[in-house]
């Protein structure tokens, strides 16, 4: 005989009974609590991986802190920078010149927008890869050169404005289109003359927005477009570890003063970032609604079991079983059934994630619709993170509810009368 | 050393059903000797079952109490009383109730291990049951692999394998033929006797009684003659 305990051993026994159709509940029992852990581990793995990827590449072109002076340029930048630099948790430190400015293109193809409205950068050439990843993300076919009246411009807006590397636009700036305005009809009347540039490159961040809104030129460029002289608008800070951030903003406004508007990135983006945040916790939720109604097959299966077992559980405790024992012998069945359930979600759905982005094109091919549209989510692919604590919340709180859904049947046979169930018909 | 094993007094059950009250027993007084082989006879619905549920504590009474051992058996906690069931009573049903998923050595196991008993030791004494009730060869078959008279014997030793003072048997050869009912009686009686324990039958079959020391008879829930 075996020896496991009597009660793990007629749990067991039970869930493979020969020429029995209890066997097939069981079966339907185990797949419905492994596709509510599979569906859960997948949302929830496309959510933590969409929160990190839209950080990774929020701070791809951003910095974790960004320093600026309230209502005026900054113009002792170069001081700034040293102070910023001393402290030890700033691993960069890069000057930045930001403004919307209007571009018109001259395509060599003929095709495309004529004019667009996006951001121009004004970008320290030597600086800017010690604060972000922006020269290391150009396309094959271009460079990260902005000598000259070079300019860099992202892969959507390239292609909505029908650019290529070596295409030249003209860009005004919005100080000028203003001083043009004003100056209209007075004396000093002049016209504003765009200034060209060629496309040197086309950089491609992973991020829909950036890639469709920004272009870049040497600091000087935009310091001329914005008539800074020598000033900037700010700088960007890198940092060790950007969640350091809140931390060090602290610090530094203690060492520049209050005449310093000092931002982080997570306040910058702070509905975005929240908004995941809440989403994934409300994915929790709503996904844990599925392994519940699960639960209510095992709830099911066992009240069927525990009929059926009516005689037996009569026999048991005419030998001398517990009423604990017997409830003990109904929750085993759900254990095991958890086990299998849980372990094949598990499988399931880390199979799933493996295999995402195939399915994901599977599905947009089939269905000629686009699920994840990179114009709405930023994304062309879909990412995902597994994070063990993830895994521990679902795999333990599925099985936890498992067991719960058997405690109402397995009571229910550990209460009965021992007479009445040994007559049991 | 007191030679009574069990002492009932006054025993009084009776069930609801709807509105209806069934009065089974109707105050049962009964002495059990150690080592004794008691035959309760009675006709169907005399109430010998539920007198045996009693004794054996499957059920409790309404009026009256049952000594074991000196002990009120009423008054055990319901650890104490699964206990009472596990160790010292050994039950026998008319219908064998046997565990279908479990086979013959699996099911004369089950008390000891249900009383915690180490497998291997509830194994070895279950190969010695099995071969002493004649089943040495069909330790692994399933109950439906067995006949009537084979599953009483497993039945039979599963009630033994506990090693209780007090083997309380119900109709033990209800649903079996003449012949095999005899074998039946006379191997639990050979078995009762080498291990000095008491056995309790009910039977309506006056054949089966001839072989008890003693017979009581219950009548309408209350013993004949009392």
């Amino acid at each position: 005989m075996s020896k496991l305990p009597f009660e793990l051993l007629l749990a067991l026994r039970y869930l493979r009974p020969r020429r029995s159709f209890v066997s097939i509940i069981t079966v339907i029992s185990i797949i419905g609590v492994a596709l509510g852990v599979a569906v859960l581990i997948i949302v929830i793995s496309v959510m933590t991986g969409f929160g990190h990827d839209l950080r990774e590449r929020m701070l791809a072109f951003n910095s974790p802190i960004e320093i600026q002076m309230y209502d005026k340029p900054m113009d002792n930048y170069a001081e700034v920078m040293r102070v910023v630099s001393s402290n030890k948790n700033v691993t960069g430190v890069a000057p930045f010149v930001l403004g919307p400015v209007l571009v018109e293109n001259e395509p060599t193809n003929g095709t495309g927008k004529s004019f667009a409205t996006p951001y121009v950068r004004g970008i320290d050439v030597n600086a800017e890869s010690s604060v972000t990843d922006l020269p290391k993300k150009i396309l094959p076919g271009g460079s990260f050169d902005l000598s000259g009246q070079s300019v860099i411009i992202g892969s959507v807006f390239a292609e909505q404005m029908g650019l290529e590397v070596g295409d030249r636009l003209s860009i005004f700036s919005a100080d000028e289109v203003n001083k043009m305005l004003r100056e209209r009809g007075t004396t000093n009347e002049e016209a504003v003359l765009p200034d060209d540039y060629t496309v040197t490159g086309i950089f491609d961040l992973g991020y829909y927005d950036y890639n469709a809104n920004f272009i870049g030129v040497s600091l000087e460029n935009a310091q001329d477009l914005y008539d800074l002289n020598d000033n900037v608008h700010g700088l960007f800070v890198k940092l060790v570890d950007p969640d350091q951030a809140p931390q060090v903003a602290a610090q530094l406004e203690n060492a520049l003063g209050p005449a310093y508007k000092i931002s982080t990135w997570e306040q910058q983006n702070g509905a975005l970032l929240g908004a995941v945040t809440v989403e994934k916790s409300l994915m929790y939720y709503i996904m844990f609604f599925i392994v519940i109604v699960a639960s209510f097959g095992i709830t099911c299966t066992l009240i069927t079991f525990v009929v059926m077992k009516t005689r037996e559980v009569g026999l048991l405790k005419a030998v001398g079983a517990s009423n604990y024992q017997v409830m003990l012998v109904f929750v085993l069945q759900s254990v095991v059934v958890s086990i299998f359930g849980v372990a094949g979600g598990l499988a399931l759905g880390l199979f799933a994630i493996y295999i995402r982005n195939d399915a994901l094109h599977f599905m947009n091919w089939l269905t000629g619709f686009e699920l994840f549209p990179a114009s709405i989510y930023g994304f062309s692919q879909l990412p995902a993170i597994v994070s063990p604590r993830d895994l521990i919340i679902i795999c333990g709180g599925s099985f936890i509810i498992c067991l719960l859904a058997a405690v109402l049947p397995a009571r229910h046979a550990s209460k009965m009368n021992t007479v009445e169930a040994l007559r049991y018909e | 050393m007191n030679n009574s094993l069990l002492s009932a007094r006054s025993l009084a059950k009776s069930y609801t059903m709807g509105k209806r009250t069934l009065e089974v027993l109707r105050g049962v007084d009964l002495e059990i000797s150690r080592g004794e082989f008691l035959a309760l006879r009675g006709a169907s619905g005399a109430g010998k079952s539920t007198l045996l549920h009693l004794i054996g504590g499957l059920d409790s009474a309404n009026a009256g109490e049952i000594l074991f051992d000196g002990k009120d058996i009423a008054q055990f906690s319901e650890t104490e009383l699964a206990q009472y069931r596990n160790r010292r009573v050994g039950f026998i049903f008319q219908a064998y109730h046997l565990l279908p998923e479990l086979n013959a050595l699996e099911n004369v196991c089950l008390p000891a291990r249900v009383g915690r008993i180490a497998a291997e030791t509830a194994e070895q004494r279950a190969r010695e049951l099995l071969e002493q009730v004649g089943l040495k060869e069909r330790i692994d078959h399933r109950p439906y692999e067995l006949s009537g008279g084979e599953q009483q014997r497993v039945a039979i030793a599963r009630a033994l394998i506990a090693g209780p003072e007090l083997i309380l048997a119900d109709e033990p050869t209800g649903n079996l033929d003449s012949l095999t009912g005899t074998e039946i009686i006379e191997l639990l009686r050979g078995l009762c006797v080498k291990r000095q324990s008491t056995l309790v039958i009910a039977t309506h079959d006056a054949k089966v009684a001839t072989s008890a020391q003693r017979v009581v008879e219950l009548v309408d829930g209350r013993i004949a003659g009392a």
